[in-house]
């Protein structure tokens, strides 16, 4: 899960390094922290952890690729997501840098690979798969039940993949990709032709359905999947295209509550940044300002970076294979780590790319995400 | 579930010796460029040749058969509709160019889906296709679930769950006059548009660059065709076998097999591997990707054939569909073995094939989330 100002903020309050208080302050003198899945050799799947310089600070074995992280708003504690179709939910205990249990899931449903917490840590909510029924669920867990799942909604749409929360606490905010799939062919996408993606603003409480926005007919194979939220509320979803490749369409959209349409609307790109970006977003996050994002496009070996503030394309970035992003603390900046397992370090307004740390090139394989997840006062 | 020693032995050899040394040859965009051109030329545009004559033939006879009496033997309908799949099947793999566009792929075939949602479908069309008697046309807009081949072959292999089965005049026939003839005339847009139109993709790949070019550079298409070949092997192993296999026999799933109603799903793969065999070797030995491998990594072009050879001639040997050979104590061990086999050779290609071809590609690229 691509961080966002609210969770960074969150995140920022744990204190999960043997009780060093974090904090999130541009003043902050310590080190930062940051949490993605990788992959170390064929199936050796891992969670780890690294620090502002790139280093590797812990890491755990997960029982295949995970795809993102969720960081508990107050407690020392994350959830690490299977990838799509995967069932399991990885609880971590940040003190003790160890896993103690795992979500529950249904034998009828899987995990899409996200989920959040409501701003209160109370419940964490997640991606899910009713594949019987063919449609996207939302799946509730108890944090002080230990975890336990007490209900599920309906995402309105199906393929439900990354999921937000506003500043309200209460409207979860939900990509619908619109791509059914079934575990009997696991990876393998069964509605194309008639696939229809959304993304759907839901009451946590009651589960209803507040708002649905949904793409033009002729853009109903362009699949939201990944989201930013900053903390005015402004939702950047990127999406993945199943169309023609030489179609350009908007892979990059914004939608403002300030402003009076509901629409997803797209950010001026040039068009050469659009072709190169190979119809595909593996994700996108705001900076620690709220005001800048960073979207990857590692078939295209890119991230590029609009100003949301002035409705502005920033520029681009040649990064190889790079999907995992996550601000640091400096406004405009934002850390990449690559499947060839280099990290580097990107600033927007600066325009300036800088390896962190490129010591583990061929060892490790960042994958899709990436989350901040602290820094030392 | 023992696949010949020698292949598995060189498989995990090229797997193990993953930093394998390359040769001094370095690629260059002329040699893309040379083997771009040849394989659109001998590969991709004769096999869709093949494909528009067969849907011809199909059409023929679907029309000559609605055309006699209605107790006719169906014999060459249906092996004219084999012929057509052979043809499908052999340029499947290709997902780029003129197929992608207004779903023609899908169009075509339009696999995996839903059990028994051509057939409702189908019965569902069946109430309107008059409508389509004087614009035939139209019948590019109806759902891609009954355009294709797939109802074709419910029209073709499963007429007693058409109650009026495929007679002169009837539903039956309409709607099979109907799939037929808008098959051929996608195969002959896909055509004009690979040779001209406003497309012309041929174009697109001989001359990449260009500031409204779709592709950068001439490896830039090289790499679609290498896509072409490593995602026909996933989806060979992972919607075309394992599915139906499942973990031993005694969790197959018979059901989920390609092509049940007329038994072709073995043949379906059989004619994907040789396809391929074809895209990596040339079609007459020359012209393909080996082409670029031989001047890179000599040790790595003569696995790859080698693989190829194994695998496609136990595929050929295959003699019941699939969904008969994996409940089947006696020939089971057979279809693990190619299973084995085809995903060996897809994990040679991706792990040493890309860097043998000068590309990088990567973990989050192949098959992203």
């Amino acid at each position: 899960m691509a961080t966002d100002r609210r969770s960074f903020l969150h995140a920022a309050a744990a204190s999960w390094l043997a009780g060093i208080p974090l904090s999130h302050a541009a003043a902050s003198i310590g080190k930062s922290y940051y949490v993605s899945a990788y992959t170390a050799r064929a199936a050796d799947h891992r969670l780890g952890c690294f620090d502002d310089h790139g280093d590797l600070v812990w890491h755990l074995p997960l029982s295949a690729r995970g795809h993102s992280v969720s960081i508990h708003p107050h407690r020392p504690v994350l959830v690490c997501f299977a990838r799509r179709p995967g069932r399991f939910g990885l609880i971590v205990d940040l003190d003790k840098k160890q896993s103690h249990s795992d979500l529950e899931i249904p034998a009828r449903r899987h995990f899409f690979g996200h989920g959040v917490f409501s701003l209160d840590g109370k419940f964490l909510y997640a991606s899910e798969n009713d594949f019987d029924n063919q449609r996207g669920v939302i799946g509730i867990y108890s944090v002080d039940d230990q975890f336990s799942r007490i209900g599920e909604f309906d995402s309105y749409g199906i393929g439900p993949h990354d999921i937000r929360i506003l500043s309200d606490n209460k409207t979860l905010v939900i990509a619908n990709g619109g791509i059914l799939t079934h575990p009997a062919y696991p990876r393998t996408k069964l509605n194309l032709p008639t696939m229809v993606p959304s993304l759907c603003y839901v009451d946590r409480e009651s589960g209803k359905l507040l708002r649905r926005i949904r793409l033009a007919p002729s853009l109903h194979q362009l699949s939201i999947r990944h989201l930013a939220i900053n903390q005015d509320d402004v939702v950047v979803a990127v999406s993945q295209y199943e169309g023609y490749s030489g179609d350009l369409v908007p892979l990059v959209t914004v939608q403002d509550p300030s402003m009076s349409d509901i629409q997803l609307n797209p950010l001026p790109t040039p068009t050469k940044t659009l072709r190169a970006m190979k119809q595909y977003c593996g994700s996108v996050c705001f900076d620690s300002a709220g005001r800048t994002i960073a979207v990857s496009a590692p078939r295209g070996n890119m991230v590029a970076c609009w100003n949301i503030a002035t409705n502005r394309f920033i520029t681009g970035f040649k990064i190889a294979d790079c999907s995992a992003l996550a601000p640091t603390d400096t406004v405009g900046e934002f850390v990449a780590a690559a499947g060839n397992g280099d990290i580097s370090l990107i600033n927007a307004h600066q325009g300036t790319i800088s390896a962190l740390n490129h010591s583990a090139r061929g060892q490790r394989r960042w994958d899709n995400h990436m989350t901040f997840a602290g820094a030392e006062r | 579930m023992k696949p010949p020693i020698q292949f598995i032995l060189s498989a995990a050899l090229a797997l193990i010796f993953n930093s394998y040394a390359i040769g001094e040859t370095r690629l260059t965009e002329q040699d893309f460029a040379d083997v771009n051109i040849a394989l659109v030329d001998t590969h991709i545009l004769p096999r869709y040749a093949r494909l528009a004559d067969a849907l011809t033939a199909f059409e023929v006879s679907a029309s000559d058969y609605c055309s006699a009496n209605s107790d006719s033997d169906p014999g060459t309908l249906r092996e004219t509709y084999h012929q057509a799949m052979d043809a499908w099947m052999g340029i499947e793999h290709v997902r780029f160019g003129p197929i992608e566009l207004f779903m023609r792929s899908f169009r075509f075939f339009f696999w995996p889906q839903s059990r028994g949602k051509v057939v409702e479908q189908l019965q569902e069309l069946a109430g309107r296709i008059d409508q389509f008697a004087e614009n035939p046309e139209q019948f590019a807009s109806t759902s891609a679930s009954v355009q294709g081949l797939l109802a074709a072959e419910a029209l073709v292999f499963r007429t007693e769950e058409f109650s009026p089965g495929l007679k002169a005049g009837n539903a039956g026939c309409a709607m099979l006059s109907a799939v037929a003839g808008n098959m051929s005339a996608i195969a002959n847009e896909v055509i004009a548009d690979w040779n001209g139109g406003m497309m012309h993709f041929r174009n697109e790949v001989q001359r990449p660059g260009s500031d409204e070019a779709l592709y950068d550079n001439h490896q830039e298409v090289t790499a679609i065709l290498f896509k072409s070949l490593h995602d026909e092997l996933q989806l060979i192993t992972e919607v075309k076998m394992r599915p139906v296999l499942g973990e031993s026999i005694d969790t197959a799933k018979p059901v989920l097999a390609e092509s049940r109603p007329s038994q072709r799903s073995s043949r379906n793969i059989a004619a994907n591997l040789e396809a391929l065999q074809a895209l990596y070797a040339g079609e007459t030995g020359a012209g393909g990707l080996s082409q670029l491998v031989s001047m890179s990594d000599t040790e790595l072009d003569k696995l790859m054939h080698r693989a190829f050879s194994i695998t496609v001639k136990n595929a050929r040997s295959l003699e019941q569909p699939l969904e008969v050979i994996a409940t089947s104590t006696e020939q089971r061990a057979q279809a693990d073995k190619l299973f084995l086999q085809v995903r060996a050779l897809r994990q040679i290609v991706r792990e040493r094939l890309a860097s043998a071809l000068s590309m990088r590609i990567g973990f989050n690229t192949l098959d992203g989330d």
